[in-house]
């Protein structure tokens, strides 16, 4: 064994005896954490997108199309198959 | 099973339990060599912890173009490496006059020289080099690396490697207090 198999060797061994669990539960918390980041950005990120799109003017691909004889301020149609009056 | 197979486990999402074999296969090692590179154990803790969180994060990234080790040590190196010149703001490593160097002959000082070291004059001989060189003699002659990948690793000619390493031989041999070159067997 050479001199730097040796140092690695004492090095794992410092390893053992000191900060080897100390390490695994650190980084099971911060990878834990990193992954319910990710989550949450997965599920609101989209949510967030369509909203900041939604003040700014911006139409949601939900919304049905503003009404043409109001100028388009109106953002939502009145079927007129069900009876209600158009003004 | 091979490491591949756990990676492809962990991006399927079972992260726990490769999380766990990943740690016990690496986790020692990548504090092994932070503590070879950085020579303090509270500092090697929080390289190894960054190291190994930049590990798994980066993980749907490597590519098996390299085996798994080689890839976890090179972030290691890397890191280091970058560390240390944030720490003490070192110069840039290679200099033009080196990459300007005709291509030195085979190195004539043995590996011995630096093989047969104790641990305390092998930790002397790394921390009076600059990071680059240290980790280049781990790469060679801790993990067994050829010149040319420990070349490519750095983006540098294998001469400029050479160069390096036969300046850590030297001082190395200073250290010891040999004056005189031996010759080989």
């Amino acid at each position: 064994m050479n001199a730097f198999d040796k140092m690695q060797e004492q090095n794992l061994e410092t390893f053992e005896k000191g900060p080897r669990q100390q390490m695994r539960n650190e980084l099971t918390g911060t990878l834990g954490t990193i992954r319910f980041l990710g989550s949450v950005a997965d599920v609101y990120l989209n949510r967030m997108v369509d909203t900041f799109i939604g003040m700014a003017g911006g139409l949601n691909p939900k919304q049905e199309e503003p009404n043409p004889d109001d100028g388009g301020r109106s953002r939502s149609v009145r079927p007129t198959n069900e009876g209600y009056p158009n003004k | 099973m091979q490491d591949i197979d756990v990676i492809h486990l962990y991006l399927k999402g079972q992260a726990s339990r490769c999380f766990n074999l990943l740690y016990e296969r690496y986790g020692g090692k990548i504090y092994a060599k932070c503590l070879s590179m950085l020579g303090s154990e509270a500092e090697a803790q929080d390289a190894a912890q960054e190291v190994f969180t930049k590990v798994f994060l980066n993980l749907a990234k490597f590519n098996e173009k390299s085996k798994f080790s080689t890839w976890v040590y090179s972030i290691t190196y890397n890191f280091c490496i970058d560390y240390i010149r944030r720490k003490k703001k070192e110069k840039a490593i290679f200099s033009d006059d080196i990459e300007r160097a005709p291509d030195i002959e085979e190195d004539d000082i043995p590996d011995k020289v630096l093989l047969e070291l104790n641990l305390e004059q092998l930790e002397k001989v790394l921390m009076s080099l600059q990071s680059t060189d240290r980790a280049i003699l781990l790469m060679k002659y801790q993990d067994g690396m050829p010149i040319k990948a420990i070349a490519q690793h750095f983006n540098k000619t294998e001469s400029a490697i050479k160069m390096q390493i036969k300046r850590a031989k030297e001082r190395a041999r200073k250290l010891r207090g040999e004056y005189t070159i031996e010759e080989p067997a």
